[in-house]
């Protein structure tokens, strides 16, 4: 059962810092420790910016859920941009396709618990992470 | 911007209200300190780089210390700024100290893999001060 829902278009650097300045405060609320707000909260940024880059919009959708390993974020952002045509090679250190050093994805994929990302082109990209409360 | 040592130096810049720009300036022993604030927008990072080298020409200073301790969150996108700054402090022969850095934004950063060499850490302003002057003279 979700313990709370947050869902926000992403069209500009404003819609980023909105929605992270949300997903801090949900956080906080649920009691997730500086660490792994941070954690979040940085990965979060992470792939909202690439909405931004890549997409021009999109949406971020993220609840805090529970199983039976107790309280977790879920967060999804996706857009309906270009897609990345080899997600495997951009999860890679070093791999950029716009001239920034691509650390995004692989960073996303060390601080967080399960990251997917899932990528058509021509239709969108979708990337989820998880993150269980320590 | 504006640029202070008992009140002095003033960037023209900060006479057009509609800049955005709050880059606030403290020299300290011949230190230029910078206070990082969470930005409001990209903006912030872009403009930081011209203030600061402006700021360093102007005042001369050989030591620039950045104080992070109001920054909650710096993402890849943001170090690649603050890299840009110091690199370019470096070129001006300015050595860099960042100081106050969360322990959150610390693990980030490392985690995201960023380029951490080129510049000393201190753990605030204080310890930044100190090691200036131990560690990098007058």
């Amino acid at each position: 059962m979700p313990i709370t829902r947050k869902r926000q278009i992403i069209k500009s650097e404003t819609d980023i810092i909105v929605a992270l300045s949300k997903l801090r405060t949900m956080l906080e609320g649920v009691g997730f420790g500086e660490l792994q707000i941070s954690s979040s909260v940085t990965a979060a940024s992470e792939l909202l910016r690439n909405i931004e880059k890549y997409a021009g919009s999109g949406w971020v959708q993220f609840d805090v859920m529970t199983d039976s390993r107790g309280p977790y974020l879920e967060f999804t952002a996706t857009d309906h941009g270009p897609g990345i045509a080899d997600p495997e090679q951009a999860m890679a250190d070093h791999f950029s396709s716009s001239g920034t050093l691509g650390l995004g994805l692989p960073g996303v994929k060390r601080m967080v618990d399960d990251f997917t990302l899932s990528s058509d082109i021509g239709v969108g990209t979708t990337a989820s992470f998880k993150l269980w409360k320590g | 911007m504006t640029v202070r040592e008992s009140g002095v130096m003033q960037d023209p810049k900060s006479n057009n209200p509609s800049d955005g720009t709050e880059t606030a300036f403290n020299i300290i022993d011949g230190r230029l300190i910078v206070t990082l604030h969470p930005k409001d927008d990209d903006f912030y990072f872009d403009s930081l780089c011209d203030d600061v080298s402006f700021a360093l020409g102007k005042s001369g200073c050989g030591v620039l210390i950045m104080d992070a301790t109001h920054l909650e969150l710096i993402d890849d996108w943001d170090f690649q700024r603050l890299r840009r700054v110091i690199d370019v402090a470096a070129l001006m022969g300015t050595k860099t100290i960042i100081a106050g850095v969360r322990p959150g934004v610390a693990a980030s950063i490392v985690e995201l893999g960023c380029d951490i060499g080129g510049f000393s850490t201190a753990l605030n302003l204080k310890s930044a001060l100190r090691f200036a002057d131990t560690e990098i003279g007058p």
